[in-house]
């Protein structure tokens, strides 16, 4: 019998279902809050065959990972994708190498860079993100250039040095709803429009769930975005333009709570799925 | 299958309003609640003689999320 660990800081709705879908397959599951451990590699007893991160704390997360690789446990997802998706700069970069459709974006430290940034992406308005951040949180829709020295001096004073470094990205004119996809190992085994009347869609923000179909352009998009990523679990963020679909952002510990019921996809039992084939070494 | 899971069925007190909290069903340690009566969200910290331990809730971080 395998035993997969799920390493959490709070056990929500999405981690009972992952129980009880493991439970149905006959996995012993090891719920391990992630901040009772002692990551000491010449004390730490494993008694797993591989880690589900489901911890909210991204910097927790990777910690627990990147112990977990050094003593050869699979985690699910590896170092490597939690950092691609964990910094939106990082993101991307990677999606922009690899040739996917992604809204325009830059980086910069400075107010004044900042408005030659602007300027490059098409003019105002523009959104402003923290590189790390989830939920909708922090983000700000700039209007003008008044309002964006209001933000950078706020950051600047107030801020933690990662919020000194200013991801702006154009601002794409989305028709009351954005797209999000789960993409397990490559696939996308449902999506869901989130549909909002504010231009921040996601569902944590109050944004409605409601299903939406898998086109060709959507699972072919997504099979690159899996590719560029590094494949695992995936929640793909997707604008509709006039020239097609674009990746917004990629996320690595995926939300569902809201979307089985709209798309009628067991998404735990597929993660759950996904584990086992890890723990039988069926995939890297 | 068997689960390390440590459920709770009982109920506890509301550290904010002392409002009584019962939860539907069996409830996970670390689970986050709502209190009925106040709103205020309480995290599941255990068990002691008479009910579920329950803490305020701690604030979303800048790295929390997906």
């Amino acid at each position: 019998m395998y035993t997969l660990a799920i390493f959490h800081s709070t056990v929500r709705e999405e981690e009972k279902r992952l129980m009880a879908a493991a439970g149905s397959r006959a996995i012993r599951v090891r719920l391990i809050d992630i901040r009772e451990q002692v990551f000491d590699p010449a004390t730490y007893q494993v008694d797993f065959d591989a880690a589900l991160q489901r911890s909210v704390s991204t910097v927790k997360g990777n910690y627990a990972i990147a112990f977990l690789e050094a003593r050869g446990i699979p985690a699910i997802n590896p170092l490597c994708v939690a950092r691609n998706c964990e910094d939106k700069f990082q993101t991307s970069l990677l999606l922009f190498r690899a040739g996917i459709p992604v809204p325009r974006f830059a980086l910069v430290f400075s107010p004044q860079q900042a408005l030659h940034a602007v300027e490059a992406l098409g003019g105002f308005p523009v959104v402003l993100k923290p590189p790390l951040g989830s939920w909708g949180r922090l983000l700000a829709k700039i209007n003008d250039p008044d309002a964006l020295d209001a933000l950078f001096e706020h950051k600047e004073v107030l801020g933690a040095p990662a919020q000194k470094a200013f991801y702006l990205q154009e601002f794409v004119h989305k028709p009351g709803r954005d797209i999000r996809a789960f993409v397990i190992d490559g696939e996308t085994v449902c999506a869901i429009y989130r549909e909002s009347p504010h231009w921040i869609t996601n569902t944590a923000r109050g944004g409605k769930a409601r299903n939406c179909p898998v086109s060709d352009e959507l699972r072919d998009l997504c099979r690159r975005v899996a590719e560029a990523i590094g494949g695992g679990l995936l929640a793909v963020d997707l604008f509709e333009t006039a020239a097609g679909l674009q990746v917004n952002e990629v996320n690595h510990t995926m939300e569902f709570r809201n979307s089985e019921g709209p798309t009628g996809v067991d998404i735990a039992a597929a993660v759950i799925d996904y584990c086992i084939r890890i723990m039988k070494g069926q995939r890297p | 299958m068997s689960t390390e899971r440590r459920q709770r069925t009982l109920s506890g007190t509301c550290p904010i309003c002392s409002a009584a909290v019962a939860p539907a069903g069996p409830v996970e340690d670390t689970e986050i609640l709502a209190c009925p009566e106040c709103q205020s969200l309480l995290v599941v910290g255990g068990r002691a003689e008479g009910g579920l331990i329950l803490r305020e809730a701690p604030r979303v971080e800048e790295d929390w999320g997906e």
